[in-house]
């Protein structure tokens, strides 16, 4: 009895660790099941592309003042001149080997704030002035003239209370994929005004994908042919196009990570 | 078993660590390229001999170098004459394909003289290859029809498609007017403004031409001065003779007819019933069938090719816009397309039916638009250029004829038919020697 007890105990030992075994890889496969299916069906979504085709709406409420000609050859200027603008901007390290399939995020210091001249520039010829962008100081007392005042106390004794706000720095999920798209979109509209084809290849049914990096001044790190048309004149003219667009806008910095990344991908034509 | 727990649980890891991880990639269209403009080389060799003219292999080749450059928009025409020694290292395009690549050249023409032949030779630089290598028939004395002609094949060669330069343009003048009395003619020219012809003698005022679907004849509608009770007669002439007949005289407007695309009938808009509505005429059976119906004035017919859509002029909505509708019914689909504009007139449909070239009164005068056929991608065409009116395609769709009035003073001012490219790039005048001219329209 005694020598069985150990083995008993050997035994039960054993079948214990042998269940635990057993029950956690019936576990373990169960949440491997359910991860692949995830992620297969987000691997579907990412292998059909969220393609985003640049589109306007214009409601047309009169004849239009310029002609088709006036049209394109401003936003040929306002392209050139923003490229112009931002080859400005100061150059920062030098990334990487373009080999490289990864790219790892480097430290980027934070670009300038967005201005609204960036998108003003789209829409109009006129080169808008930066104006001066005034701080506030906290601490800095507001001085008020005595009728404004006595208006803010009137407001107060209505009901009206003033209190300081809140904001929340940085993007949601949604704002960021809602700023990278927009970014997208033009960047499309930029690389465009530069993707001309001669004669013999305009009218064939070729298609390129390149991947783009982008820093976070906008510059063109590197790219990468995701796909060939199998044609290298149409390859090598849209890799130009790409080339001739950069510099591209200063992106928001919270979407640069993701252009570091190259989680850009032009398609041409679609 | 342990190891293989473990590295499945690694796996899983990992796994789980990059299907969290926000990495989804976004694409991005850039959409149909631009088409770049194709460098043409054309070099002409001066050949001497019997039965050689070298004056008539320089206007052949002038004639070629200006009808290629009129596809400003589309080529860079270059040219070098070249000695007749140096033929035979011309045609060695595997010695020169690199010279030939650096130069940027797409394309190299090559134009020898023979006896009574002009040798064409084209290659096409990207595919290495000849596309053409032809002996075209000179004539004693060449005309410049046997240049359009060579050009047109040397175009064929390059692009595939048809060219304008075999094209006529007809259009009415008061070329023969006087101080007290209005006379329009109809006149026909080339596709360049060149070979002006009187068609017409009628001394009355001869409007709105039109050619039937195989160029050989016209159809315009007649004020006749001579006639007691004047009303607006619709005539056809025919080219090969020359001789002009009516075909249509009710009471009122018969105008602004265009030939149905099989050539057996016209549209055109009839007022005998008291209203201007358009009708289809069958020039064979002499019956009539009603278009439109509706108490507004509709007029200006022009169709698809294909016949299956007419776009037509109506101010049924209160001002004069344009509408379209299958024209096998009476008011069978009608959609309007334009929603803007004081006054838009004269719509004509481009050759592939996607679009619609019109004008509109804006600031005080006519302007060219054009608009796609489901009312979208409104643009302007011209501006600052005089008062235009009345244009339409030519017949591969590149170009667009118009006429444009500049008022130079109180007393004198001029409508001459200008030619422009599709996208709005005036080339320039077409009817220099005539001052007012009106409703070009281009062969088919």
């Amino acid at each position: 009895m005694k020598n069985n007890l150990p083995s008993i105990f050997e035994t039960l030992e054993s079948w214990r660790v042998k269940s635990f075994y057993q029950s956690f890889s019936f576990h373990l496969f169960f949440l491997f099941l359910i991860l692949a299916v995830t992620y297969i069906h987000f691997w579907k979504e990412e292998e059909e592309g969220r393609v985003i085709v640049p589109s306007i709406q214009v409601d047309v409420v009169s004849m239009p003042k310029f002609t088709l000609e006036e049209l394109r050859k401003m936003d040929l200027d306002v392209s050139q001149d923003v490229a112009k603008e931002e080859t400005k901007v100061d150059e920062k390290k030098e990334v990487k080997d373009e080999n490289e399939s990864e790219v790892k995020p480097t430290e980027v210091k934070d670009p300038p704030p967005a201005q609204i001249d960036d998108l003003l520039k789209e829409l109009s010829k006129k080169k808008v002035k930066p104006s001066k962008i005034e701080t506030k100081d906290n601490n800095k007392k507001i001085e008020l003239s005595d009728e404004k005042r006595e208006q803010l106390k009137r407001l107060a004794l209505e009901g009206n209370k003033l209190m300081q706000g809140q904001a929340v720095e940085g993007l949601s999920d949604q704002q960021l994929q809602e700023e990278i798209e927009i970014y997208t979109a033009q960047l499309s509209s930029r690389i465009k005004n530069f993707w001309i084809l001669p004669s013999y290849l305009i009218d064939r049914p070729l298609r390129t994908r390149i991947k783009i990096f982008i820093d976070g001044t906008g510059k063109l790190l590197s790219h990468e042919v995701l796909s060939s048309s199998g044609e290298a004149e149409f390859d090598q003219r849209a890799v130009q196009s790409i080339m001739k667009a950069a510099p591209f806008m200063i992106p928001h910095k919270d979407i640069v990570p993701r252009l570091l990344r190259g989680n850009i991908v032009i398609v041409f034509p679609l | 078993m342990k190891i293989i727990i473990l590295l499945f649980s690694l796996f899983t890891f990992s796994f789980s660590i990059s299907l969290f991880a926000d990495d989804k990639f976004v694409e991005v269209a850039v959409g149909v390229a631009k088409k770049g403009k194709d460098k043409i080389l054309i070099e002409s060799f001066e050949c001497s001999g019997p039965g050689v003219s070298l004056t008539q292999h320089r206007e052949v080749v002038e004639i070629v170098r200006n009808d290629l450059s009129f596809y400003q928009h589309i080529f860079e025409v270059f040219s070098r004459n070249k000695a007749e020694k140096e033929i035979n290292d011309s045609l060695n395009w595997a010695k020169r394909i690199n010279d030939i690549i650096k130069e940027g050249f797409h394309f190299v023409v090559h134009l020898s003289c023979l006896p009574r032949e002009t040798r064409v030779v084209v290659f096409q630089v990207n595919l290495n290859k000849t596309s053409m290598d032809s002996k075209v028939y000179r004539p004693v004395a060449v005309t410049r029809k046997d240049g359009h002609e060579l050009s047109d094949l040397i175009f064929q060669s390059i692009t595939k498609k048809s060219s304008v330069f075999k094209s006529q343009i007809i259009f009415a003048s008061t070329k023969d007017a006087t101080a007290k009395k209005m006379i329009k003619e109809i006149y026909m020219m080339d596709f360049d403004g060149f070979n002006l012809k009187k068609l017409t003698d009628h001394k009355g005022i001869a409007i709105s031409p039109a050619f039937s679907p195989d160029n050989k004849k016209i159809i315009y509608s007649l004020i006749d001065s001579k006639k007691r009770i004047k009303n607006v007669a619709l005539h056809e002439l025919d080219l090969s003779t020359m001789t002009s007949r009516n075909i249509l005289d009710n009471t009122g407007m018969n105008s602004g007819a265009v030939y149905s695309p099989d050539g057996k009938g016209v549209f055109l808009t009839q007022s005998y019933k008291g209203n201007a509505d358009i009708f289809y005429y069958d020039l064979n059976t002499k019956a009539s069938r009603q278009v439109t119906n509706n108490s507004a004035e509709d007029v200006d017919p022009s169709y698809r090719a294909d016949g299956k859509v007419m776009t037509f002029l109506s101010n049924r909505a209160g001002r004069a816009n344009i509408y379209t509708l299958d024209p096998s019914a009476l008011e069978q689909n009608v959609k309007r397309i334009s929603f803007v504009g004081q006054f838009n007139a004269t719509p004509r449909f481009s050759p592939d039916g996607s679009e619609i070239v019109f004008s509109s009164w804006v600031d005080n005068m006519f302007d060219i638009y054009r608009i796609g056929v489901d009312g979208n991608n409104l643009v302007r065409l011209t501006k600052n250029y005089g008062s235009n009116e009345d244009p339409t395609f030519s017949n591969d769709g590149e170009f667009i004829v118009f006429t444009s009035r500049k008022v130079f003073s109180r007393s004198k001012a001029e409508q001459r038919i200008y030619i422009m490219t599709k996208d709005g790039e005036i080339l320039g005048p077409l009817s220099n020697t005539l001052e007012n001219c009106y409703s070009p329209r281009f062969s088919n």
